[in-house]
């Protein structure tokens, strides 16, 4: 039968006792599926669907309820005619399902409430008790469910098809001894009890990044093993750089980030308060893919747009014109051949590995063009004291900014809204799309562009557009986690270093003085990657993300006229764009 | 890939070709063989400490049949590995068991509901010491709990991947109540800890488990009277 | 004397048999049995909640599974004068299509094509008609799919619920339905030139009385008044449209009219009385098929084909007109439970289904169910009598006898779980 079942088809028998038939016609809702089922086994028996019904087979699958004395009969007739016997539905697997609760009352009050003084013939007079099945016959497995997921039948009846069944277990929970405190912190926590020792986190940290913040340690006398900083420190004292990487990777959810939930509530309810949205566009992308039934990524954002408008955010403002503040004024710098520009200041994780692990570099570092930073300057002085502003990003490090009065990482947005009742897949797509402050128009459309990562790429396009000239680029993988891009211009040649693997960084430090620029990128797909995501990424899961932000920004590229993209990128070489700086 | 030479293995009697520096799991996911992992990051695909041991085969058979993880073994010339016998499952089943008992299952907290390997892994190899909570998405402030419905997720066999909660009504415990007393002593403590009325909770698992020994477990526990 | 059984009849929804009794070769009886369990859902759901009334009634068959959703929610919304917006109204119009669709189109290829083309089932059909197949699995998946859009799930929609949904579909996904419907018309045209090529046995119903609820403007499954041949009646009132009884071989009960007749409910019946609400092209084929109106109950698969292109029409016509409103994000309205008493009916695929719940301090009271086929039973009995007395003294064999006994329950779609449950409130 089994492991020759080329040779002998597998006789299936699906029956149903009292019950809904529910089972029955979950069976046939399988619609193409069942046809193929139907030639890789010998369905013998299902009442519902065909006319010639026999016993015996190899698996039953037997749902409903034993309620009458014809039940049992058939029941010990299908179990005697059987070699495996399959509890199908609640009704079989759990005591009758809701027809358990007729035990409340006495039968005979029940009975004679339906039928009065009339007896039924005794083959379908009612039983007094409602019991599983496996009090009558030995039951080999257990399908659950009212109704069962069609998913679940299908998964069940192909793995039957290629091995017998082997009976359910319920396994022993929780037996960690000791007791073991949180490791918290500002930006995200760490909790041992769910750790399960796979090492995933303690890897990227140390072998990825390069910064070896957590480790496997013993901790307490229980002699249990777990993961976590040295004397349970809080990440930021130590090493960390709040790069979020152990976050994507943890599969048993040991780490969860700070909630600010409450507190955006808080400030969203204070009418004094006008409250601003910094959106980041890649937020949205994690959410879509986990949370949403939408399929346009374009109408999804606008949507989010709305629900954020429907909460009480006074005004929605992309983040992306963060970074282009930054990347165009770093452009500038780097073809004037600026030393202290050197090092691109985008990310705050990059930002933060350089302060605690290379130091000396700090010094071709300007604090001042951090992107977060160089746009609060513009805004809080526009909108004034009483304006809050609310930064959506899947960056985990901006957490830990003092800049911003609250940053919300995707899942805690889902989670303001559905609190608040939105529904974002209900709501109506934005009208207008982003908030137009601060910037001429015609430049908006392409600060909304997101830059994807390597920013470099990016800063390539800006300083194609202020050196005026025919470029030559060429770009060099020199080993894994390490590229370079040589841009020749008509008076100059300029060099940028791109460390994807952090920990390559320890090797070209030395070398930064022969680079114009250099980029450190600590999550793995840049900021599709990112710390804040909903977990757990795969490169799948973030190739998606990046194609999503591609079709956005074609896009936005797409609806600008030749013209309003001249104007644009004129407007940017006077410096009419209001740098802070 | 090197094109010199290839090796020939059998894997489940199925002969195929493989690069001799491969090793087995990598050849069996190239193949389209399923083989559960945890420890395997595949953003790091270097990485393999081979610390959780689920990638288990089994190489050779009958008695001089030996188990390798299959994420560190190198194929060689003649290698013949069974993913999937009842040996190795059982040896699966046990490691499952393992992981899980170190694991504090705070589904309703925790970030990775919805998404959870252990879901997965509990329903290849038989095992129901999951609760709905496990698929359930809505975690902390979403949790249908912290809204004061009175849903039995904490306390019902997982599998059927929350369809109700996702949908934004409550778990009723079509599937079941799970009668193990930690998870209905854990349970006892979410309700309590999100202020829902305990006695609500049992009226709401009579709907479908009215004669179920875990209703007197857990008015014994809660200390409340049917 | 003996005793023939057709033993448990194959393609039908629940376990029936046909007992036939003769005495020598007079036709002494003919017991058409429900041997399916009762499950005494009236009595075991007293004492729950009003929120729990959808949950637990609709779990008494999965094929009707929307319909007594929706006939419960409509006697709780009865009990407690809720009136539900009208967003909610399309949307349950469209779980009904939906429920409509998946039960005729089961019904229709899985359950009755087999005997017309002369297989043991379906799956049979495989090599023979692949197409028709298909095509039955195509349309079967269009009337799942409607329910799982609208309500979360094909068997036993949780989404429905008192005062509304709890969960709402997307307009991508409606648009999506809309366009397979649009597709699916060809494929059920199909199916109804299939079913008037086939010859089947001329039956006649002497009694002709049939019943049905009177739907407002257009051929929906709901309607707030019943009909039972020219008279009208005040659904509050049902009964005094039909009388039950108990019988011993049978947990089903018998159902009367007030003098004692049987009635016929389903699809003949809603054609014969209420064929003017018709959409346009369900109407012209109705007249042009030139076998309406009807009394042999044969016709009832012809009639459910009709209704499919009706119920497709139809739902066109609903997703245009919520797409149009925009979907808005309404949850279930607050409830406030009175002490009082509720009817609630709807047009399942086989006929009228009542639910009629009396609530007290938010708890039930009090439950009377009555369903298609427990009303369709008698009138079952009695044609089966008749013809059994004919291919009697026709002398018939006894296979066939039995076959074409088997081949008249089928004829009407009979769910006999739903049958068996059903009680009788003491006054």
């Amino acid at each position: 039968m089994w492991g020759d079942f080329m040779k002998e088809k597998t006789r299936v028998g699906i029956f149903g006792l009292t019950c809904c038939a529910g089972e029955e016609l979950n069976i046939t809702n399988l619609e193409e599926e069942l046809v193929d089922i139907a030639e890789m086994v010998d369905i013998k028996n299902y009442l519902m669907v065909q006319s010639n019904n026999e016993l015996p087979v190899d698996i039953a699958f037997v749902a409903g309820f034993v309620a009458t004395p014809e039940d049992r009969k058939r029941l010990y007739e299908i179990r005697e005619n059987c070699k495996y016997l399959i509890a199908l539905g609640s009704c079989a697997t759990s005591c009758g399902g809701i027809h358990n609760m007729r035990s409340r009352y006495a039968l005979e009050e029940q009975y004679s409430e339906v039928y009065d003084n009339v007896k039924l013939e005794k083959e379908f007079a009612p039983l007094s008790e409602v019991k599983p099945l496996d009090y009558y016959v030995d039951v080999d497995y257990y399908i659950r469910g009212c109704p069962v997921p069609e998913e679940e039948i299908l998964y069940y009846i192909f793995k039957f098809i290629r091995n017998p069944p082997v009976k359910n277990e319920l396994l022993p929970v929780n037996i960690q001894t000791g007791n073991y405190d949180e490791v918290r912190g500002m930006a995200f926590s760490l909790d041992p009890k769910k750790c399960v020792v796979c090492r995933r986190c303690v890897n990227i940290c140390q072998k990825h990044i390069g910064v070896g913040a957590i480790d496997i340690i013993s901790r307490g006398g229980g002699a249990r093993v777990v993961v976590s900083t040295f004397f349970g420190d809080s990440f930021e004292n130590r090493e960390c750089i709040l790069c979020g990487q152990c976050l994507t990777v943890c599969p048993v959810g040991a780490y969860s980030v700070r909630n600010d939930v409450s507190q955006v509530r808080d400030i969203l309810d204070d009418p004094d308060n006008f409250v601003i949205a910094l959106l980041d566009p890649m937020a949205c992308t994690s959410m879509m893919q986990h949370f949403s039934r939408e399929e346009n990524f374009h109408l999804f954002l606008r949507r989010v747009i709305s629900s954020l408008r429907e909460i009480g955010f006074d005004k929605v403002i992309s983040f992306t014109y963060a970074y282009h503040l930054s990347l165009i004024h770093q452009a500038r710098h780097v073809l004037k051949g600026d030393e202290q520009e050197k090092i691109a200041t985008w990310c705050p994780a990059a930002i933060n590995l350089i302060r605690k692990k290379y130091p000396s570099l700090l010094k071709f570092v300007n604090m001042e063009t951090e992107p977060l930073h160089m746009l609060m300057s513009i805004l809080r002085n526009d909108f004034g004291k009483n304006a809050k502003f609310v930064l959506i990003t899947p960056c985990v490090a901006y957490k830990n900014s003092g800049e911003i009065d609250a940053v919300l990482t995707p899942r805690e947005l889902r989670h303001l809204l559905s609190s608040s009742g939105v529904d974002i897949d209900i709501m109506a797509p934005d009208k207008v799309g982003f908030d137009r402050e601060c910037l001429p128009s015609g430049m908006m459309e392409i600060m909304n562009i997101y830059p994807l990562g390597p920013l470099a790429e990016s800063l390539l396009s800006y300083i194609h557009l202020f050196s005026g000239s025919e470029e030559n680029i060429q770009r060099v993988q020199i080993e894994k986690g390490v590229e370079e891009i040589v841009i020749r211009l008509k008076n100059s040649t300029k060099r940028t270093l791109i460390i994807t693997e952090p920990r390559k960084m320890d090797k070209y430090q030395e070398s930064v003085k022969d680079y114009d620029y250099i980029e450190i990128v600590p999550c793995i797909g840049g900021c599709a990657g990112g710390g804040g995501h909903y977990p757990t990424s795969s490169f799948d899961v973030i190739q998606e993300r990046r194609s999503m932000i591609d079709e956005y920004n074609n896009r936005i590229v797409s609806k600008l006229s030749r013209w309003a993209l001249t104007r644009a990128y004129e407007n940017i070489l006077k410096e009419g764009f209001r740098c802070p700086l | 890939m090197s094109s010199i030479r290839k090796v020939r293995v059998k894997i489940d009697d199925l002969e195929v070709l493989a690069d001799p520096e491969e090793k087995v799991l990598d050849v069996c996911r190239r193949l389209g063989i399923h083989i559960p992992t945890l420890c395997y990051n595949p953003l790091l695909k270097e990485e393999r400490p081979g610390s959780c041991r689920l990638c288990m085969v089994a190489i050779g058979k009958g008695e001089k049949v030996y188990y390798r993880e299959a994420c560190k073994t190198p194929v060689r010339s003649g290698l013949e590995v069974y993913t999937n016998t009842p040996d190795v499952h059982s040896l699966r089943r046990d490691i499952v068991e393992f992981l899980l008992a170190r694991h504090r299952r705070n589904c309703w907290d925790c970030p990775i509901s919805g998404n959870c390997p252990f879901v997965e892994l509990c329903r290849d190899y038989d095992v129901e010491g999951l609760t709905v909570c496990a698929e359930c998405p809505l975690q902390g402030e979403e949790c249908l709990l912290s809204r004061g419905e009175i849903c039995l997720g904490p306390l019902t066999y997982f599998g059927c991947g929350a369809s109700c909660t996702k949908q934004g009504h409550y778990c009723f415990g079509c599937r079941g109540l799970v009668p193990h007393e930690d998870i209905i002593k854990s349970a006892v403590e979410v309700y309590k800890s999100k202020g829902i009325d305990l006695q609500k909770v049992v009226e709401r698992m009579e709907l479908f488990s009215y004669s179920s020994g875990v209703i007197e477990k857990f008015c014994e526990i809660a200390g409340v009277r049917r | 004397m003996r005793e023939m059984h057709t033993g448990l009849i194959a393609r039908i929804e629940g376990h029936g048999n046909v007992s036939i009794v003769l005495r020598g070769n007079e036709l002494e009886n003919v017991k058409m049995q429900v041997v399916e369990g009762s499950r005494f859902f009236e009595t075991l759901i007293k004492g729950r909640p009003w929120y729990e009334v959808p949950t637990i009634l609709m779990r008494i068959c999965s094929i009707c599974t929307a319909d007594h959703n929706l006939a419960a929610i409509k006697a709780v919304e009865n009990a407690f004068e809720v009136e539900v917006s009208e967003q909610t109204h399309l949307l349950r119009e469209l779980l009904m299509h939906g429920s409509i669709l998946e039960s005729h189109f089961l019904h229709i290829f899985f359950l009755s094509l087999p005997d017309l083309l002369g297989f043991p089932s379906a799956l049979a059909m495989k090599k023979y008609y692949p197409e028709e197949l298909e095509k039955g699995f195509r349309l079967k998946k269009l009337g799942n799919d409607i329910q799982r859009v609208v309500g979360g799930r094909a068997i036993h929609p949780e989404n429905s619920k008192v005062g509304g949904f709890t969960s709402l579909p997307t307009e991508n996904r409606l648009a999506n339905l809309k366009r397979r419907m649009v597709s699916a018309i060809e494929d059920a045209l199909h199916a109804v030139d299939l079913i008037l090529t086939q010859d089947y046995a001329e039956i006649k119903d002497s009694w002709k009385i049939y019943s049905s609820l009177m739907p407002g403007r257009n051929y929906d499954y709901f309607g707030d008044r019943i009909l039972l041949g020219e008279r009208v009646y005040e659904i509050s009132k049902y009964k005094e449209v039909i009388v039950e009884s108990p019988i011993s071989h049978s947990t089903a009960k018998r159902s009367t009219t007030k003098e004692g007749k049987p009635i016929m409910v389903g699809s003949l019946a809603r054609l014969n009385l209420i064929w003017d609400k018709l959409p346009p092209m369900a109407k012209d084929l109705y007249k042009n098929s030139g076998r309406f109106p009807s009394y042999n109950p044969m016709e009832n698969i012809l009639a459910q084909a009709i209704e499919t292109i009706a119920s497709l029409e139809r739902c066109i016509e609903i997703i245009d007109e919520i797409l149009s409103r925009g979907i808005k994000n309404e949850k279930p309205l607050e409830i406030k439970p009175k002490n009082s008493k509720g009817v609630g009916a709807v047009e399942a695929p086989r006929g009228t289904l009542y639910h009629d719940i009396e609530f007290d301090e938010g708890k039930v009271k009090a439950c009377n169910i009555i369903t298609p086929t427990a009303i369709n039973t008698y009138h079952m009995e009695e044609i089966l009598r008749k013809e059994v007395m004919g291919m009697l003294s026709e002398e018939k064999s006894d296979a066939e006898i039995k076959n074409m006994a088997e081949v008249i329950v089928r004829a009407y779609d009979p769910c006999l779980s739903c049958s068996a449950h059903v009680i009788r409130v003491k006054e």
